[in-house]
């Protein structure tokens, strides 16, 4: 994706207050949440700040075959758009750690989970962190990945 | 999210901070740690300390081992299976065995523990 500039982030978000003041309190939400996220992943263990941000970490082997991806609302695509524009200026590495606690928190209600996997799709090993929601990412493809898991024993 | 901290495959082949005359696994017992997650990958094997957020990679050698101590712990057990499996001497197998346990439970992947 094309970084998208602050300032333009910015009077998108004026523009949407001045029609729907509702829609502009929740966008007004993902900034926060992002630099909330940005603060616990530099000062937590990964498991703790994903349990804060209300999706525990899942270590548990999946089960079957990967889901397609959980559907999400027109307010939470919403939500995800401005989310998705503002990862876009922040740095590459741990970008999908950061996306991933903010989307948890956005829907604490529906029970989210932390997965992380890794995958050798296109040469190298390559991890990527998600959020599910009943086994299921939410808003993007990882079937690619194998989520990582806790010893058995 | 790349992984970052490899070990890979100089695993083995890196030196031990352990003194060498000091036998750290016949009389031992292994288990990961529940702070470490892991998955196979083809040949290797990538573990998060979650600790740490560091990701370690094992070649195919340490991904057996580690497989066999996720399975049985105990160390007499794996060099049994690790024997039967490997043409390789004895003693060459039980030093490269000291190596891997060495450096894994030196960056605490793994807990140590004496057999009952």
């Amino acid at each position: 994706m094309r970084g998208v500039s602050f300032r333009r982030l910015l009077e998108g978000w004026l523009a949407v207050a001045r029609r729907d003041q509702g829609r502009a309190l929740a966008l007004a939400k993902v900034p926060m949440v992002l630099l909330a996220a940005e603060v616990g992943l530099r000062t937590l263990p990964l498991g703790k700040a994903a349990a804060i941000f209300g999706a525990p970490l899942d270590t548990c082997p999946p089960e079957g075959p990967g889901r397609p991806p959980a559907p999400v609302s027109a307010r939470e695509a919403d939500a995800l758009r401005a989310l998705d524009a503002l990862l876009s200026r922040w740095p590459e590495r741990g970008r999908c750690l950061r996306r991933s606690l903010v989307v948890a928190a956005l829907m604490r209600r529906r029970r989210p989970a932390l997965r992380v996997g890794v995958s050798r799709a296109h040469g190298g090993v390559h991890a990527h962190a998600w959020i599910e929601i009943g086994g299921a990412a939410v808003a993007e493809e990882c079937s690619e990945f194998l989520p990582l898991r806790a010893a058995s024993r | 999210m790349p992984p970052s901290g490899a070990c890979g495959p100089g695993l083995l082949r890196s030196g031990s901070r352990r003194d060498k005359n000091e036998r750290v696994f016949t009389d031992a017992a292994f288990s990961i740690p529940p702070n470490v997650i892991f998955e196979a990958v083809e040949d290797e094997t990538i573990l998060l300390d979650l600790d740490s957020g560091v990701y370690f990679s094992l070649n195919s050698l340490a991904s057996r081992i580690w497989r066999l101590i996720e399975e049985h712990g105990r160390i007499p057990v794996v060099v049994e299976r690790l024997l039967a499996e490997y043409d390789v001497a004895p003693e060459r197998l039980e030093a490269d065995l000291e190596r891997v346990l060495g450096e894994l439970t030196d960056r605490r992947l793994l807990d140590r523990r004496p057999l009952p």
